[in-house]
């Protein structure tokens, strides 16, 4: 966790300095989409090399898989109720 | 996007089920240096927008009404599959409780003598986790850039802020760092609360 924080300040320093310019701006913005693929793809491999996981899909994933829609379906709902009642209103002077 | 994401994860778990054990044990650490890498670019591009955290300051305590929705949604989802499979709504709620941190609700619930709720707790988590990757670009398009933050829960501190940073802007980021944060910490409260 406190790795996290570290790289997030010091790349948010390095930034906020502008320690990095033109291109190599471009270039990192354009990067993220080959860190977050590997990172996906990394995750998929802890997933599948996982045998408890996979065991346990055939017999608990209907259920999880309810969890998690029916969980992902409320927070989006409770949260976009609340960001329109209370924090886009302030955005629209 | 989504469809990218959905294909390469897809191709990591068959890779993860087919590669030879050495190569998968080091991708699986290699995911925990690629988060890294990733978070130390995001860092760059927020500190490039100096204005985010003046945004963010003006929403002022506001922003805590991200991580109440995220907590108050997550636990109504919990309670509903529990109704609909017929099982202890309390157990239910501690299993959504997990708010997309799998390795941690997996253990809580296992731990506490129910191994059962544990796994399911655990796979919904990795679900939620893979359906927030999906979901990201069309909520922050069709509805707003709060919402995309709403199914990352404690996710949106770590694996899933990369992707609300691409889709949203910086003062969006920043607030789901901070609702990652908080939802990280209120888990294994939560948690205690209903078991």
């Amino acid at each position: 966790m406190w790795k996290i924080f570290l790289v997030l300040t010091v790349g948010f320093f390095i930034g906020f300095h502008k320690l990095i310019r033109g291109k190599l701006i471009q270039l990192n913005s354009r990067m993220q989409i080959l860190w977050l693929l590997l990172l996906i793809f990394c995750m998929g491999v802890s997933i599948g090399r996982n045998g408890a996981v996979l065991e346990s899909l055939p017999s608990l994933g209907g259920k999880a898989l309810l969890f998690s829609v029916l969980a992902v379906a409320g927070s989006i709902l409770f949260v976009f109720v609340l960001s329109k009642l209370f924090l886009e209103k302030g955005e629209k002077k | 996007m989504s469809l990218a994401i959905f294909v390469v994860l897809v191709l990591g778990i068959l890779g993860g089920m087919y590669m030879p054990l050495g190569i998968s044990a080091f991708l699986d650490q290699a995911s925990s240096f690629m988060l890294l890498i990733l978070l130390f670019s995001v860092g760059i591009d927020l500190g490039l927008n100096r204005h985010v955290f003046a945004q963010v300051c003006r929403l002022g305590f506001r922003i805590l009404l991200i991580p109440l929705g995220v907590i108050l949604g997550s636990l109504w989802g919990g309670a509903m599959a529990a109704f609909f499979m017929q099982t202890q709504i309390k157990e239910g709620m501690a299993i959504a409780a997990g708010l997309g941190w799998y390795s941690l609700s997996g253990i809580i619930l296992t731990n506490a003598g129910n191994p059962v709720a544990g796994t399911i707790s655990f796979l919904s988590n990795v679900f939620r986790e893979i359906f927030t990757f999906i979901l990201i670009p069309f909520l922050a398009k069709y509805l707003n850039g709060y919402s995309a933050i709403a199914p990352a829960g404690a996710t949106s501190m770590d694996t899933t802020l990369g992707m609300i940073s691409r889709h949203t802007d910086g003062t969006i980021t920043v607030i789901a760092f901070v609702n990652g944060a908080i939802c990280t910490l209120l888990v294994p409260v939560l948690m205690q609360m209903f078991l």
